[in-house]
């Protein structure tokens, strides 16, 4: 007999987070099970653009309203995870003419705001921009959001208010009483262990794999996995985010991100949502549209090329929105306890989990209404307190301000610009990893990254990894089980999505990295001979069954 | 425009660059090395790998491995492939490099298994000689030292990563303690331990605490990566504790200090060399006409019988991937020259990080002159030379053969030159 909940939340991405913030602050007693880190599926793959809905204007009209709507909200309440940045529609001679006047007259329908600029405006706003192939564009609303931090502010949220969060959780099975769900079977990835978890409902937000999830149970849910890929440039190629004036279509978007620019995407639907390797079809896809805007494109450094599953609802029977995808399983397959929720983006995460919390709330009789959109993310800091903060004079102001970047109004209760460096590429202090370690859940290498990043520079951790694996070591103690299996994994997974874009000076740090911990580190010996004891013992398994 | 004239000019200054024109100034000949920037040298671990493993075996001599490598292999090219023929070039090699001894321990023939910096076990040949504690030895008690506030490494991980490697090379029987010691100041990172440790004050307090450790633990050997510029250093130290370094990269300063040898080394035989800011090489037909230089926006022309490509591959330098912007295809170039160097298969990606890299293969063909060869077999430039890590046809990585195939074809392509010039 395991606990029991409330609710139980399957699924640690942006939509599940959302979720379990919202019921948590309506008083229910939730647990959320990831199967990785938080923000590790799509989320954390995505291009961090905050949509002003100009993008869907044409195509997609309810789901720009909705945009719209909740870009405004986001600001208000996670301005600091949020890089006010602005975005363009450029025309360029390639693009169709008459997409211009569709687009003009679907923004004034739906309300999304946008202004047209003379090209002179545009050159003097991004002179990056290639000038011989500009035609018009449009100034609109867009944004630059950090993702991992995003959904980190809203797992801080739901645990102040009392929410259980656990990752390296996966979801194995279900537990059925007659027609209902009434539990979830777990594996603990890092203890490796099994577990039980009861609760009255049970919601599926595993994005891309609530298909997989759904068989468990015999269900036939039409997740429609659909890969898209995206190139990570080592510096601000522009400072707003640039959007081509067309359909939707592949590698029209730059977005500014920190001191980076990601230019995005692919579209491919895939059977496995676990297979998004970004190939090197897409990364010449990328390359050739956004030669179309930015001309210097082929010597701008890329520092990493990486993919992630839109988790896509295809051809439901009743969709409550187009936009995205509720599915109550009481209704649609006389199965009750479980919701699937799917479709929809980043940036309207957080309508999607009000519009699911409404539909929980009143299953379990919870009359309390949501607040999500009124009450700011923690965190939150404005100007002021911050113009007063940066007078300290005993801090370089770079460190301070990046800390602040990164963790708002955090970075200054928990003094987290001190310690030593301990990534250098992108300035990061022993004490942010000790806290990101102790107080936000991180449990690997990886999770630090995400939540610092640490290692997501240039280098690719060749000189960090080993230090935050030690302090992982020395600060949380289920680290002995993972060890050498962390390490291993997370260089795999840093290597495994730069080699395709491995030319010019990228090549050679690549390569500095494989020497590094091969050459030097005999890294490979201990890999080989880890993968020989995993094989053995999934092998030994198998034939007990 | 200034113009300068050489028997031989080496372009590139690691291991291949130093080596071979030390061995051809040794017998007269007039060299100038060309270089800029870092090569892979200097981030080695500064011992010399000959042939680690052959198809992820652990060797115990290259000798056990020569048989499987594949017929690229620059170790088959210089020797034609014959085993005695390419020991008794590597020992010379060796032996022509003055006063070794005082540097590197070991022979080329015997591969020792060696702790480093991560706790992980190395399999290399010749180490420095500051590291000789760090051979990892039946029975023995190995102290891993760490600093307090340096987060650089840390010897608890150490510790772990060596246990798992003991056990997978079978030294079970050895024990390993890891200790923090304090020496009570904030150090910023590990590079500033150098200078720090100069100073009589903390130096006194690190042998202090080293002579408590030895009471405490009698431990075979204390192991700290390579911290200090000098290997006297460490040997003053060594006075009053069995302190040994580990192999160990950037930051660390093995690898350089083995520059740092060599280069003594050149300019005591009167090897010039010229920092430049950019080269281009000048090519008519089949041949090399002269190089531009380019130091503080002066051009400079140089030119001489022999030119020798010592750039290194990826690492070093001498070879880049470059996106053809009309074709939209990655190709393999030298930086000196624009050579094509190699047609780059799309399989070259698709590798994991540990193990065999397609990618690391790459670079230069060559014939038994160290020539680099076209398709089919024939020169590509008959003045021009290659040696060390710009030859491709071997994986250095998985084999641990970097600065064995560097010494084997910098001795080679000096007798061959000695005959000509
Ligand atoms: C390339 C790309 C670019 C995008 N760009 C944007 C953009 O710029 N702006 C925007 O608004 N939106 C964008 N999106 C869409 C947006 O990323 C997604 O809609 C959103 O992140 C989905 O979040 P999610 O929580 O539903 O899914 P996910 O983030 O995928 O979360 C699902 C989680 O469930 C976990 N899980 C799966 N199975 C189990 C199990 N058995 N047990 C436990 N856990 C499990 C997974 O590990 C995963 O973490 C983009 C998407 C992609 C792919
Ligand atoms: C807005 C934004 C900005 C970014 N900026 C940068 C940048 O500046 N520099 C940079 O280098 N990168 C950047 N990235 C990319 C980021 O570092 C990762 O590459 C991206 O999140 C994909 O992760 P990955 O490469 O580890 O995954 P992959 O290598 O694709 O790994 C996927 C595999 O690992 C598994 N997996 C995923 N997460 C985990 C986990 N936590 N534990 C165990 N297994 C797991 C998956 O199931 C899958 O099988 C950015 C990403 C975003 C969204
Ligand atoms: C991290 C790492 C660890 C290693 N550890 C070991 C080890 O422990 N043991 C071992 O045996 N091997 C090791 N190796 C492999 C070994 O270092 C190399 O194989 C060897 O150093 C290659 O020597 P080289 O002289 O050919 O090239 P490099 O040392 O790379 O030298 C190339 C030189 O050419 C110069 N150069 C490059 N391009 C130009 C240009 N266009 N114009 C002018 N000059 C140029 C560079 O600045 C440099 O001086 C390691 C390699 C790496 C990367």
């Amino acid at each position: 007999m395991g606990e029991r909940f409330d609710v139980i939340v399957v699924g640690g991405g942006i939509t599940g987070l959302g979720i379990a913030r919202d019921l948590s602050m309506r008083g229910l007693n939730l647990l959320l099970l990831e199967r990785n880190d938080v923000a590790s599926g799509a989320t954390g793959r995505s291009h961090g653009l905050l949509h002003s809905g100009a993008r869907y204007v044409v195509k997609d009209p309810e789901s720009a309203v909705e945009c719209a709507r909740e870009n405004l909200i986001l600001r208000g309440i996670a301005g600091h995870v949020i890089e006010e940045t602005g975005g363009l529609f450029i025309r360029t001679r390639s693009d169709p003419v008459d997409y211009v006047d569709k687009f003009e007259v679907s923004c004034r329908r739906t309300g999304v705001k946008c202004e047209r600029l003379t090209k002179g405006e545009i050159i003097e706003l991004e002179p990056n921009l290639r000038k011989d192939n500009l035609e018009t564009g449009y100034f609109v609303n867009d944004a630059a959001v950090d993702p991992f931090k995003l959904t980190l502010l809203n797992m801080f949220d739901a645990i102040n208010n009392g929410a259980s969060i656990l990752t390296y959780h996966e979801v194995v099975d279900f537990i059925v009483k007659k027609n209902q769900v009434i539990g979830v079977k777990v594996l603990d990835k890092i203890r490796r262990a099994s577990k039980v978890f009861h609760a009255d409902i049970i919601v599926n937000a595993s994005g891309a794999w609530s298909g997989l999830l759904g068989k468990r149970l015999g269900l036939e849910i039409p997740t429609k996995p659909n890969k898209g890929s995206l190139i990570v440039f080592s510096r601000r190629i522009f400072n707003m985010v640039i959007n081509r004036l067309r359909p939707p279509s592949d590698g029209d978007i730059f977005v500014p991100s920190y001191s980076t620019t990601i230019l995005g995407t692919t579209s491919i639907e895939v059977s496995n949502p676990d297979d998004f390797i970004a190939t090197d079809e897409e990364l010449l896809t990328l390359y050739r549209e956004g030669s179309e805007l930015y001309r210097d494109i082929m010597d701008t450094r890329p520092i990493r090329f990486f993919a992630g599953p839109r988790p896509l609802i295809g051809g439901w029977r009743r969709e409550a929105k187009r936009t995205f995808t509720i599915i109550d399983h009481e209704r649609e397959d006389d199965l009750i306890g479980l919701i699937t929720i799917g479709g929809g983006k980043l940036t309207t995460y957080r309508l999607m989990a009000e519009k699911l919390s409404d539909i929980v709330a009143e299953k379990l009789g919870v009359s309390k209404n949501c607040r999500t959109h009124k009450e700011p993310l923690p965190g939150y800091y404005d100007v002021i307190t911050l113009s007063k903060f940066l007078k300290k004079r005993d801090v370089p102001k770079s460190l301070l301000l990046r800390s602040i970047r990164r963790w708002g109004d955090l970075s200054v209760s928990h003094k987290l610009y001190q310690g030593s460096i301990i990534c250098f590429c992108e300035q990061v202090t022993s004490e942010e990893i000790a806290y990101s370690i102790s107080k936000a859940g991180a449990k690997t290498i990886g999770d630090v990254m995400g939540r610092t990043r640490a290692s997501m520079g240039p280098c690719h951790g060749q000189n960090c990894v080993f230090k935050i694996a030690g302090i992982l070591l020395d600060t949380y103690s289920d680290y002995e089980n993972i060890v050498e299996e962390d390490l291993i994994s997370h260089l795999r997974r840093r290597w495994r999505n730069t080699v395709t874009i491995a030319f010019e000076n990228l090549a050679a740090q690549n390569l500095l990295l494989v020497s590094i911990f091969n050459m030097l580190g005999n890294l490979d010996h201990v890999a080989r001979f880890l993968d020989k004891e995993n094989k053995e013992s999934t092998s030994d398994g198998s034939e007990e069954n | 425009m200034k113009k300068i004239n050489s028997d031989v000019i080496v372009i590139g200054s690691g291991a291949a660059g130093l080596l071979t024109s030390i061995y051809l100034a040794k017998r007269g000949k007039k060299v100038i090395i060309l270089t800029k920037g870092y090569g892979a040298t200097a981030m080695s671990s500064g011992c010399f790998d000959i042939l680690g493993f052959v198809k992820n075996k652990v060797l115990e001599s290259f000798r056990d491995g020569f048989n499987e490598l594949p017929d690229s292999h620059p170790y088959l090219i210089v020797s034609n492939g014959d085993i005695s023929k390419l020991s008794n070039l590597m020992n010379q090699a060796i032996n022509k490099i003055d006063d070794i001894s005082s540097f590197l321990i070991g022979n080329i023939e015997t591969n020792r298994n060696v702790i480093t910096f991560t706790g992980t076990v190395k399999t290399t040949a010749l180490i420095q000689k500051c590291m000789e504690g760090a051979i990892i030895e039946h029975g023995k008690q190995y102290l891993l030292l760490g600093f307090k506030g340096i987060y650089d490494y840390n010897p608890r991980l150490q510790a772990r990563l060596l246990k798992t490697s003991a056990k997978i090379f079978g030294y079970n029987d050895i024990r390993i303690d890891a200790i923090r010691i304090n020496l009570e100041i904030t150090i910023p990172s590990i590079h500033y331990l150098n200078s720090i440790l100069k100073q009589e004050k903390y130096k006194r307090l690190l042998i202090m605490k080293l002579e408590k450790i030895v009471n405490d633990y009698s431990p075979d050997a204390i192991l700290i990566p390579a911290i200090f510029d000098d290997i006297s250093r460490i040997k003053s130290l060594q006075e009053h504790a069995p302190i040994y370094e580990t192999p160990s990269p950037p930051p660390y300063r093995a690898g350089i200090r083995l520059v740092n040898f060599l280069w003594r080394l050149a300019r005591k035989h009167n090897v010039s060399v010229m920092h430049i800011d950019d080269l281009k090489g000048d090519i008519k037909g089949k041949e090399v006409i002269k190089l531009v230089a380019i130091k503080n926006d002066k051009e400079i022309e140089i030119s001489s019988q022999k030119y020798i490509l010592a750039t290194g591959d990826l690492i070093g330098g001498g070879l880049k991937i470059v996106l053809n912007r009309d074709l939209l295809k990655k190709e393999l170039v030298d930086t000196v020259f624009n050579l094509r160097v190699a047609k780059l298969d799309k399989n070259i990606f698709n590798s994991d990080l540990f193990g065999q890299h397609e990618l690391n293969k790459i670079g230069f063909k060559i014939n038994e002159l160290m020539q680099p060869i076209n398709e089919r077999g024939a020169p590509i430039l008959s003045n021009l030379h290659v040696v060390g890590s710009v030859i491709g046809g071997y994986d250095y990585n998985s084999e641990k053969s970097g600065l064995g195939v560097t010494l084997a074809t910098s001795y080679k392509l000096h007798e061959e030159l000695a005959k000509v010039i």
